[in-house]
């Protein structure tokens, strides 16, 4: 029989049988080892595999829809603010920079460069009557007039009715606000009794709520609830003019934001109802960075605005 | 009288050495097989869970272009360029089945990953490693970063 353990027959054989296991236990054990090896690096995407979002894509958009909120209120503080176009600017520039250099510190405290800059800013007029005792008839006492002409788009059109008995009890003879583009027409119709008030929106259907609303014309929503037929000049296109009939049947405040230069200043005066040149929206270009990522847009601001 | 008395010492020796030999050849064949099917588990285990990160940048690549009006948006990540001391490759396939192929050649696998994406995704190859999703002319590309 082979001997493999040895014995003692051979004197040299006593210290150097069983070399061949040795070596293929060592060759067993060296490849045994690259598994672990190998296995660790599996464990290690494995564990890759656990972790959400690297590339914090969502903090981008988050900080850009904050940038957004933010610089919407910087412009409506400047507008009611300052009283020129310019000075208007001027102050929504200098605010959004003190306010991009505190945000930009807690970003860069997450290790995210960012950058913000003012692109451009359109000018707009923003029609007011914020007399509550007056109805929205022009300042020469016109029931019927136009309120902007060639308007581009319409924001934060809100109508507060303060005088429940001043409104029309029926459609015919409302206060009705008409947004025309020479071929199509949108238009919305408030009436009311003492209990109730409706707000008809032409076309499309109406919504009644209680005694003297709010009415967020552009927002869609009346006294914070939202009214679904009204959808701010729906189904007009292109330049439109804002037209108020029956203004005499409404008592209350009223304003909006117009994206136009055009009106006739002989509707307006010093009291009521008053017009001014404010900024109608602001183009930014804002960068948010990090090792993993670049993100660099455009946003438009301009508060309550839809997308008439 | 001693028992291996007519044996030769010779034939006792290659008896011996073979038995020897095929032991230890049965147990290299049998840890090698092992060893390769655990490196090939490895590596394709690896592979989905790269490739399931490529396709999340991608499609978070994707967000971001939504999101983008005249701007870029970029998304890198570092990847290992070898798995399990193979190289491997990543192929972005767009259209209406949007899907992500990787692929090594020793051992040769290949595991594919799927993903959803509003903006457009170019085509391409690259070897893996440190790679981006870039968002050029409207067109999501993903290509190879240089580090």
């Amino acid at each position: 029989m082979a001997d493999l353990s040895g014995d003692n027959r051979h004197l040299s054989g006593e210290r150097s049988r069983g070399q061949v296991m040795l070596i293929a236990g060592f060759v067993l054990a060296v490849s045994f080892l690259a598994v672990a090896v190998m296995l660790n690096a599996v464990i290690y995407s494995e564990n890759l595999a656990t972790r959400g979002e690297d590339a914090r894509g969502s903090e981008a958009i988050a900080y850009k829809a904050d940038i957004v909120d933010g610089s919407g209120q910087l412009l409506e503080y400047a507008n009611d603010n300052e009283t020129t176009f310019v000075d208007r600017t001027a102050a929504f520039n200098r605010t959004l920079r003190s306010m991009y250099n505190d945000t930009a510190r807690i970003q860069a405290v997450g290790g995210i460069a960012t950058d913000l800059s003012v692109r451009s800013v359109s000018e707009g007029t923003r029609v007011a009557q914020q007399d509550p005792t007056r109805n929205f008839t022009n300042a020469t006492g016109s029931e019927q007039w136009v309120v902007t002409e060639d308007t581009a788009g319409t924001r934060a059109f809100q109508i507060s009715v303060t005088d429940q008995s001043a409104l029309a009890n029926s459609a015919g003879n409302a206060f009705t606000v008409t947004v025309s583009n020479g071929t199509d027409d949108w238009a919305v119709s408030i009436y009311g009794n003492s209990t109730n008030t409706t707000v008809a929106v032409n076309g499309s259907g109406a919504c009644t709520v209680g005694p003297t609303p709010s009415i967020d014309v552009t927002g869609g929503s009346i006294n914070g609830k939202t009214c679904e037929p009204l959808v701010f000049a729906s189904g007009v296109a292109g330049d439109y003019d804002i037209k108020f009939e029956e203004a005499d049947a409404i008592v209350g405040t009223v304003s909006l934001v117009a994206n136009t230069t055009d009106y006739n200043p002989d509707n307006y005066d010093s009291s009521s109802p008053r017009v001014a040149s404010v900024m109608y929206s602001a183009t930014l270009s804002l960068r948010h960075e990090s090792a993993d990522h670049v993100y660099a847009t455009d946003v438009r601001v301009a508060p309550g605005e839809t997308d008439a | 009288m001693r028992d291996d008395r007519g044996v030769s010492m010779a034939l006792g020796y290659v008896l011996g050495l073979s038995i020897a030999f095929l032991l230890v050849a049965g147990l290299f064949v049998a840890g090698g097989n092992f060893v390769q099917e655990q490196r090939e588990t490895g590596v394709r285990t690896e592979m989905a869970v790269i490739s399931e990160q490529i396709a999340s940048d991608i499609e978070s690549a994707d967000r971001l272009a939504q999101a983008t009006d005249n701007g870029t948006s970029v998304v890198q990540r570092s990847l290992p360029s070898r798995i399990s001391g193979s190289s491997y490759t990543i192929n972005v396939k767009g259209g209406s089945n949007p899907r992500l192929v990787l692929r090594t050649r020793d051992p040769a696998v290949t595991v594919t990953a799927q993903f959803s994406n509003t903006t457009a995704v170019t085509p391409t190859e690259t070897p893996g490693g440190p790679i981006q999703v870039t968002y050029a002319g409207g067109k999501l590309v993903l290509e190879r970063r240089d580090q």
